[in-house]
């Protein structure tokens, strides 16, 4: 195999001292800093609105469009007369990479349906966003679409969501468009 | 065709002699070569029903089922010709017209011979046009068994399970062709103690136990291989267990026992005794911690601080009194191993002298032929072996205790048929003296107890099991110690330690 040898650039000597070289670098955060100071307090003034400042969003007063198809917090869907969807067929525990879901499976009214959840866990401090628990579910039951990026706690037992809280989320996000695939 | 030959087939290109009167199935299990099977089993009669083990026989026009065709010499048996597997394909779609194929919500799902055959020969895309049937969904045919008539694929094999094996007739199956279904003859009950085997025998979701309905999907469940503690039978099972870690909503550890298949012992069964007895391995009632009573409280304690204490106990006793006001009563539910180690540490180092193998076998309890035995601990006999026996007899231990004769009583093991009938009433421990009790599981003779030291239970440790025909099997631990709890023998070393015995003889 043929290596290339590559030349260091030898260092001058004005640019062995440093100096000039730190002012330089200074100059160009410095400059950044106060136009985005300055057209920023301009805004607050409701001026020069047409000029954008620094692509930073001001959260949490100002938050990011979620995108379509954006993985946040999940929650389960309810049928048309309100019990869950979901038919504790485990298969979203199964596929958890994280092993972060748990569920526990009880006798239901309905022969028809067999089987529903019992007790609904997700650790979310567990959690890796992945989705595939929404891609398993043979039923549709467990979406990511609540738009809820803030995941945080002051206890790890609040990280636990229960069944009833994921049933009560609603959804935010849009849904993904149609692709050809369906 | 020779008479009583030996004869000689060939199935797939791999040739074997058979006994004769085998069955192409047969030969063909002892290859290793699998034919798929819904009606044939090894235990049951040949009825050739489910029509799944078609296989291709030169010089035959049609294809034949294996399990009834009987091995001829010189056959040439194809199992995996285009036209096998056309059959197989149809016989499928068949059964599949009815079928609700709801498999993320069927407990079977994961072990169904259906999906496992439809995985490989399924015709995917489903020609059926009309409205399916639908049948009984959650029917209960006994205390432990529900059925689910819509899955049923009508192999009768459990059926033949209750015709042949349990002997009492008690399934059937009514109607004709299309309209056939299984069920109970009218008034009959599914409550022998043999029940729990249909739901094994079911190759599809259609039998389900009540006890393992919805518990854990089959795919997350680990399998050990243990002997049954529950008789003196010994019926080797497999134990069916998820150890996860982390967060989890149950703690169960232990979900199934299913019976394995050894035809020294217990063939292809076990009883429903047995089979439910996992409920006690992750029972609420099991000891995590050493427990000491202070007082009318009890405390838990560390281990070093238990042993210490409880040796001193002894020690105390053995030079106040002397052996002879100590009194030992080993349960027949230990290892034979845990056994030698009782008799080396308390009858060969401190002389205790009355020694005791539990109470007589209940001469009321239920027996049968088939497996179930009136001794309901598994190693009567291996206490036998270890030389505890012979000594005096719980009942007259009890007597001394209770009259203050004998100072201290260190009970070894657990009282299993109490554990699986609460029922049952505990001999009386009340006395003055001090209790020491080694075991697994919480009992009422606990609030007598100045001392308990969890032990774990026979799927928690290695050992042996001589069963009442004098058969010892061996078992390795399949799940790990519950709590804090020892092992039983692992106990006695420690205490042997802090007597200041000799730890390579005791």
């Amino acid at each position: 195999m043929e290596t290339v040898k590559k030349e260091k650039r030898s260092l001058g000597f004005l640019e062995q001292l440093y100096v000039g070289e730190v002012v330089k670098g200074l100059a160009i955060t410095g400059r950044h800093f106060f136009r985005n100071l300055f057209i920023h307090t301009a805004h607050l003034f409701g001026l020069m609105k047409s000029r954008k400042g620094a692509v930073t969003v001001q959260y949490p007063e100002e938050r990011r469009v979620i995108p379509a198809g954006y993985r946040a917090r999940h929650r389960l869907v309810r049928r048309e007369d309100g019990s869950p969807r979901c038919v504790a067929c485990m298969l979203c525990p199964t596929i958890c990479p994280a092993q972060c879901i748990h569920v526990r499976a009880g006798e239901s009214p309905d022969p028809a349906i067999e089987k529903y959840p019992v007790e609904f866990n997700i650790v979310l401090d567990r959690c890796v966003m992945c989705g595939l628990c929404v891609e398993a579910c043979p039923v549709d039951a467990i979406r990511m679409d609540t738009g809820i990026v803030e995941m945080s706690a002051y206890d790890r037992e609040e990280f636990v969501n229960r069944r009833d809280l994921l049933l009560g989320m609603n959804p935010q996000t849009p849904p993904l468009p149609k692709t050809r695939h369906g | 065709m020779t008479g009583k030959a030996m004869p000689t087939l060939t199935i797939d290109g791999k040739s074997i002699s058979v006994k004769p009167g085998s069955t192409v199935i047969q030969a063909a299990d002892r290859l290793g070569i699998f034919i798929p099977r819904f009606c044939y089993h090894p235990a049951l009669s040949v009825v050739g029903s489910c029509r799944m083990c078609m296989v291709e026989i030169e010089r035959l026009p049609k294809l034949q089922t294996a399990c009834t065709t009987p091995a001829v010499d010189g056959m040439v048996v194809h199992t995996g010709t285009d036209k096998v597997r056309d059959a197989r394909r149809s016989i499928l779609e068949f059964l599949l017209i009815n079928h609700p194929i709801d498999c993320p919500v069927c407990d079977k799902a994961g072990e169904c011979f259906l999906q496992d055959y439809y995985m490989e020969y399924g015709l995917y895309t489903s020609r059926y046009l009309e409205e399916r049937w639908n049948k009984r969904k959650v029917f209960v045919l006994g205390p432990t068994i529900v059925m689910d008539e819509e899955r049923c694929v009508l192999c009768s094999r459990c059926v033949r399970f209750f015709d042949e094996v349990s002997g009492v007739k008690r399934l059937g199956i009514f109607e004709r062709s299309a309209e056939s279904y299984l069920s109970t003859y009218p008034g009959e009950v599914l409550n022998d103690p043999y029940c729990g085997n249909v739901v094994d025998l079911c190759p599809v979701g259609a039998l389900t136990d009540r006890d393992f309905r919805f518990e854990q999907r089959v795919w997350m469940l680990k399998h050990g291989d243990a002997v049954c503690p529950f008789c003196a039978r010994g019926c080797n099972i497999t134990v069916d267990y998820n150890e996860k870690s982390g967060i989890q909503i149950n703690d169960r550890r232990v979900y199934r026992f299913r019976p394995r298949y050894n035809p020294e012992v217990n063939g292809y069964w076990m009883c429903d005794t047995g089979r439910y007895g996992c409920r006690t391995v992750d029972s609420p009632e099991r000891i995590t911690e050493p427990l000491m009573r202070e007082g009318k409280r009890i405390i838990p304690v560390v281990w070093e601080t238990m042993i210490k204490k409880t040796a001193l106990r002894i020690r105390e006793v053995i030079d106040q009194d002397g052996p002879e006001c100590i009194g030992l009563i080993v349960y027949p539910s230990v290892t034979c191993e845990t056994a030698g180690a009782a008799k080396r540490l308390f009858v060969e180092h401190l002389g205790v002298r009355n020694v005791s193998t539990g109470f007589p076998v209940d001469p009321s309890a239920y027996e049968d032929d088939i497996l179930i035995r009136k001794d309901r601990f598994p190693n009567r006999r291996g206490l036998e072996e270890a030389g505890l026996s012979g000594g005096r007899d719980a009942e007259w231990i009890l007597g001394a205790w209770g009259k203050g004769e004998l100072k201290l009583l260190y009970v070894i093991g657990d009282d299993l048929p109490r554990l699986l009938n609460k029922q049952k009433p505990s001999p009386i421990f009340e006395a003055e003296g001090v209790l020491i009790l080694q075991k697994s599981t919480a009992g009422p003779e606990d609030e007598f107890a100045r001392m308990i030291l969890p032990s774990v239970m026979s799927l928690e440790e290695d050992g042996t099991f001589i069963n009442f025909e004098g058969k010892a099997q061996q078992f390795k631990a399949v799940v790990s110690p519950f709590g804090e709890s020892l092992g039983s023998g692992d106990i006695l070393a420690r205490l042997a330690r802090a007597l200041g015995l000799d730890t390579e003889t005791a």
